[in-house]
């Protein structure tokens, strides 16, 4: 069964009808759009009431609108009811008008409220999601470990590395070639035979001296002297040499002694530089895992994660 | 990945191989001059005393102290004093030119000695410096902050 709207009689009723309508429409449910609303003002269908109109409503007001036989309600009464009711109608238009403008203000308000809201989680979730990727990335960065967060470094380390090697080995090569070199030289002194001065040949003068029956003792002696002098001779002068050929053998061997220790040294200084070095591009690498754990913390602090 | 430029040491090695050379080539030349002219003043020395032996002999001959049967104290004396004296001569020009001799090979072997040394440092100097830019990697530094 149909339930019959009850109609106002009276100009308070309609006001109050009005802003129980009024009311009921702030509850009505808020549609949120993702785009903007733009509002445009309802005012009604105003028209001015005829006559009939006019007289209908103050009827229904309760106004005797008869000019009947009793004399009451003669023209300038009429006339009075008339512009009444006109007044009564178009204040309660007017307030219509009113009522519709703040309604569709405070929808409008409301329907921006709610995309505003609608934006702020949009962009809230896509900070979020963003964010979970960038700490992602992190973590992968140093799940990665030094060739994920320091390519740079480890690149370095390999190639720089490698020189090193290289270079040790070149110092190796070096010194090897250096030894054979040195070790190709022959002591000029060695194999040295100094000759002995040959004696001069008595023999004519030894004939000449039995041909006049002297005896030849004294020149033989004389020659045995000689040659005996010869042989010293000759022997303090390999004597020299031989020194000589010991000096210089020695200064070869110091000076391959000192090219080994050099060597040596430069092969030591190779891989100390070698881990210096190392050990730098490692401290970058730490300080780039310790500035990565920094901005995770950060990450998770700021995405909520932590705290 | 070499930085050093090893012409200079072989310009240094060069250089003195062709003083070495030199050098060697001089004192063999001197050896050889020197041999020849002991040599020929052994010879010359020789040829005399053999001019002037004879007429040593007969000095005394003249004399009338030496002679068939006749056999002075005199007479052998001088002749032992001309024998050892002839000796003498030819020995000290024998051992000059041989002094000599020892000489030049003394000359030969320590211009080789030295030449050996001046070789050996320039190629220990050499060896030296690759070791140490290798160490260093000294052509590196600049890029590595």
């Amino acid at each position: 069964m149909a339930s019959k709207k009850k109609t106002p009689t009276s100009a308070a009723g309609f006001r109050m009808a009005d802003e129980a309508a009024t009311r009921n429409a702030g509850k009505n449910q808020v549609v949120v759009n993702r785009g903007p609303v733009s509002p445009s003002p309802t005012g009604g269908n105003f028209s001015t009431p005829s006559a009939n109109d006019i007289m209908t409503l103050a009827k229904e007001l309760g106004f005797n609108v008869n000019t009947g036989s009793d004399g009451s309600g003669g023209s300038a009464s009429r006339a009075s009811m008339v512009n009444a009711a006109r007044q009564l109608a178009w204040d309660r238009k007017k307030f219509l008008m009113e009522q519709n403008a703040k309604r569709e203000q405070e929808l409008y308000d409301r329907q921006v409220a709610a995309n505003e809201t609608d934006r702020n989680a949009q962009s809230l979730q896509n900070q979020r999601t963003g964010l979970d990727e960038y700490l992602a990335g992190i973590q992968a960065q140093i799940d990665a470990g030094p060739s994920g967060y320091g390519q740079k470094q480890e690149a370095l380390k390999t190639q720089l590395g490698g020189i090193y090697d290289t270079a040790k080995s070149t110092i190796g090569s070096s010194q090897a070639d250096l030894e054979k070199s040195l070790a190709a030289m022959v002591n000029p002194f060695a194999g040295y035979q100094a000759q002995v001065a040959p004696t001069f040949n008595t023999s004519n003068l030894e004939q000449l001296l039995r041909d006049s029956q002297v005896g030849t003792d004294p020149l033989q002696r004389m020659a045995a002297l000689q040659q005996q002098q010869n042989t010293s001779q000759a022997g303090a002068f390999q004597n020299l040499m031989n020194t000589l050929g010991n000096v210089y053998q020695g200064s070869m061997d110091d000076r391959l002694a000192n090219t080994r220790q050099g060597s040596t040294y430069a092969g030591n200084q190779a891989d100390l530089n070698k881990a210096a070095l190392m050990s730098q591009l490692s401290g970058e690498q730490s300080d780039i895992l310790e500035k990565l754990k920094q901005a995770l913390l950060a990450g998770k602090l700021q995405r909520g994660q932590l705290g | 990945m070499s930085m050093i430029d090893n012409s200079p040491y072989q310009t240094q090695k060069d250089a003195r191989k062709a003083q070495y050379g030199a050098a060697t080539a001089r004192n063999a030349y001197s050896r050889f001059l020197s041999q020849t002219r002991g040599t020929r003043n052994l010879a010359d020395m020789q040829t005399a005393q053999e001019k002037q032996t004879p007429a040593f002999v007969s000095s005394f001959r003249q004399r009338g102290i030496a002679g068939p049967g006749v056999r002075s104290g005199i007479f052998t004396k001088g002749l032992q004093d001309y024998a050892n004296q002839q000796f003498t001569e030819m020995s000290r020009a024998q051992q000059d030119l041989s002094t000599d001799l020892y000489g030049f090979d003394l000359t030969d072997r320590q211009t080789a000695a030295d030449y050996g040394s001046d070789i050996a440092d320039i190629d220990a100097e050499k060896n030296r410096e690759i070791a140490q830019v290798a160490a260093t990697l000294n052509s590196f530094k600049p890029f590595m902050s």
